[in-house]
């Protein structure tokens, strides 16, 4: 119909030709054919679906592997997600994770603003690696709310080995070097 | 006719096999990368707890005659604890546990400490820090099975350990950097919640605020309420009582 009645007339036209037309052979080979068609995709699809093709999503979404990450947010990266928290603590009114990405292979730090009272804090999220510039460290401008969360550049190189940080009513400018995990 | 079918049944058969072997090569080449850089980390004997609740605890005290492992079963998710020991200013203990879907953000207790607690009938308290044992486990298809976890509670030199008990209320995933807020959102509207949520998202920043919340609802809950709209969660409680005579 969005092509107008004329196309639809044709169509059906052309449809009509092919049913009518056909030998009765080759009628018969065609839905043979059809049938054919019709097994094989149903067991490409039994086979496809019988795989983790979710992993191989998550892996094409990432921008960057490896070395290559250094330096970049997980986030824009494509690297966030899946992603494991390694190491995990609860410092005041903060949780501070180690995460790392399954794909990527990365690490970086975040802190999140988990307030009971619903307070606002600055944050801070620092990583820790053994190569220069040796740390990234991440201040949040201003104040951020409850369930916000802060977090570093992501690390592939220089085997990274501690997450640092915390919320506070002052400005962090960091590096963070207390409390850490692990 | 018998002929052409012999030969279709042929092609379906030759054209399964390589799909199988081309998606079984592929996959074994997609396998998750082993990172070696923090798994293999002493965990540090003290951690600065200015601002952590202790309970006290006897230091150099045994721990009475468990034998490990205790495994609790708990909606179709099992836990195991492996071993406690008491570690300085710590009461340490190394659960394993394994996943309820294939996917590797699940952990216990997750983003509030207040989920894993251990009490000695006079007092509870919450978990300091947790860190991952070894690797996320794999079956041979690359699924995530499962985790073993190094917990610490803080503790102080006075207590008795005896009759200790440790509790994980629920397991669940961890939120992502990259918030999903219209499907929590309607997670939140399909629970009738009354909440609204508003996610922000940049460089090195992100979460989510709620908006709006039903009279009455306390800050706090409004904002636990739309943090599990974000995960996914199995409730435990999976219950480990150290009294082994």
């Amino acid at each position: 119909m969005f092509f107008g009645n004329t196309l639809d007339k044709g169509l059906i036209a052309f449809q009509t030709e092919i049913t009518i037309q056909a030998p009765r052979k080759f009628g018969w080979h065609m839905y043979k054919f059809k049938y054919l068609i019709a097994i094989m995709l149903a067991t490409l699809m039994l086979v496809l679906t019988s795989f983790p093709i979710g992993g191989l999503v998550n892996r094409a979404l990432a921008t960057c592997s490896g070395y290559d990450c250094d330096g970049q947010f997980p986030d824009s990266a494509g690297c966030a997600s899946p992603a494991t928290t390694t190491y995990i603590a609860y410092p005041a009114s903060s949780v501070l994770e180690m995460r790392h990405s399954t794909y990527c292979p990365t690490y970086w730090t975040r802190t999140t603003n988990t307030d009971s009272l619903g307070r606002s804090f600055y944050a801070n999220a620092t990583l820790w690696f053994s190569v220069s510039p040796y740390y990234y460290t991440v201040p949040s401008g201003g104040p951020i709310d409850v369930n916000q969360k802060v977090f570093s550049q992501q690390r592939y190189s220089g085997s990274p080995f501690s997450s640092c940080g915390y919320v506070n009513g002052s400005y962090i400018a960091g590096p963070v070097s207390s409390p850490c995990v692990p | 006719m018998k002929k052409h079918l012999l030969v279709l049944s042929g092609a379906t058969i030759i054209l399964f096999a390589i799909s199988f072997l081309a998606l079984k090569i592929a996959t074994q080449h997609l396998q998750p990368m082993t990172v070696f850089a923090s798994s293999h980390l002493p965990v540090p004997e003290s951690e600065d707890l200015s601002v952590a609740q202790r309970i006290a605890v006897p230091t150099n005290t045994p721990l009475p005659g468990i034998v490990y492992p205790l495994v609790q079963n708990v909606n179709d998710v099992k836990m195991e604890l492996l071993g406690t020991a008491l570690m300085g200013d710590y009461f340490t203990a190394d659960i394993c546990y394994n996943f309820p879907t294939n996917d590797p953000e699940w952990m216990i207790g997750g983003m509030s400490p207040e989920f894993v607690t251990l009490s000695n009938g006079l007092e509870t308290i919450s978990v300091y820090s947790m860190g991952m044992i070894g690797n996320i486990k794999t079956d041979s298809n690359g699924n995530y099975t499962g985790r073993c976890d190094h917990l610490k509670f803080p503790v102080s030199p006075s207590t008795n350990v005896n009759n200790m008990r440790i509790s994980v209320s629920r397991i669940a995933t961890t939120p992502s950097e990259v918030m999903d807020c219209k499907a929590a959102q309607k997670r939140l509207d399909e629970a009738n919640q009354r909440i609204k949520i508003n996610c922000t998202q940049d460089a090195g920043l992100g979460g989510f605020v709620v908006t709006s919340k039903p009279q009455g609802m306390d800050e706090h809950t409004a904002n636990s309420i739309a943090s599990d709209a974000f995960l996914d969660v199995v409730q435990g409680p999976w219950v480990f009582d150290l009294n082994g005579k």
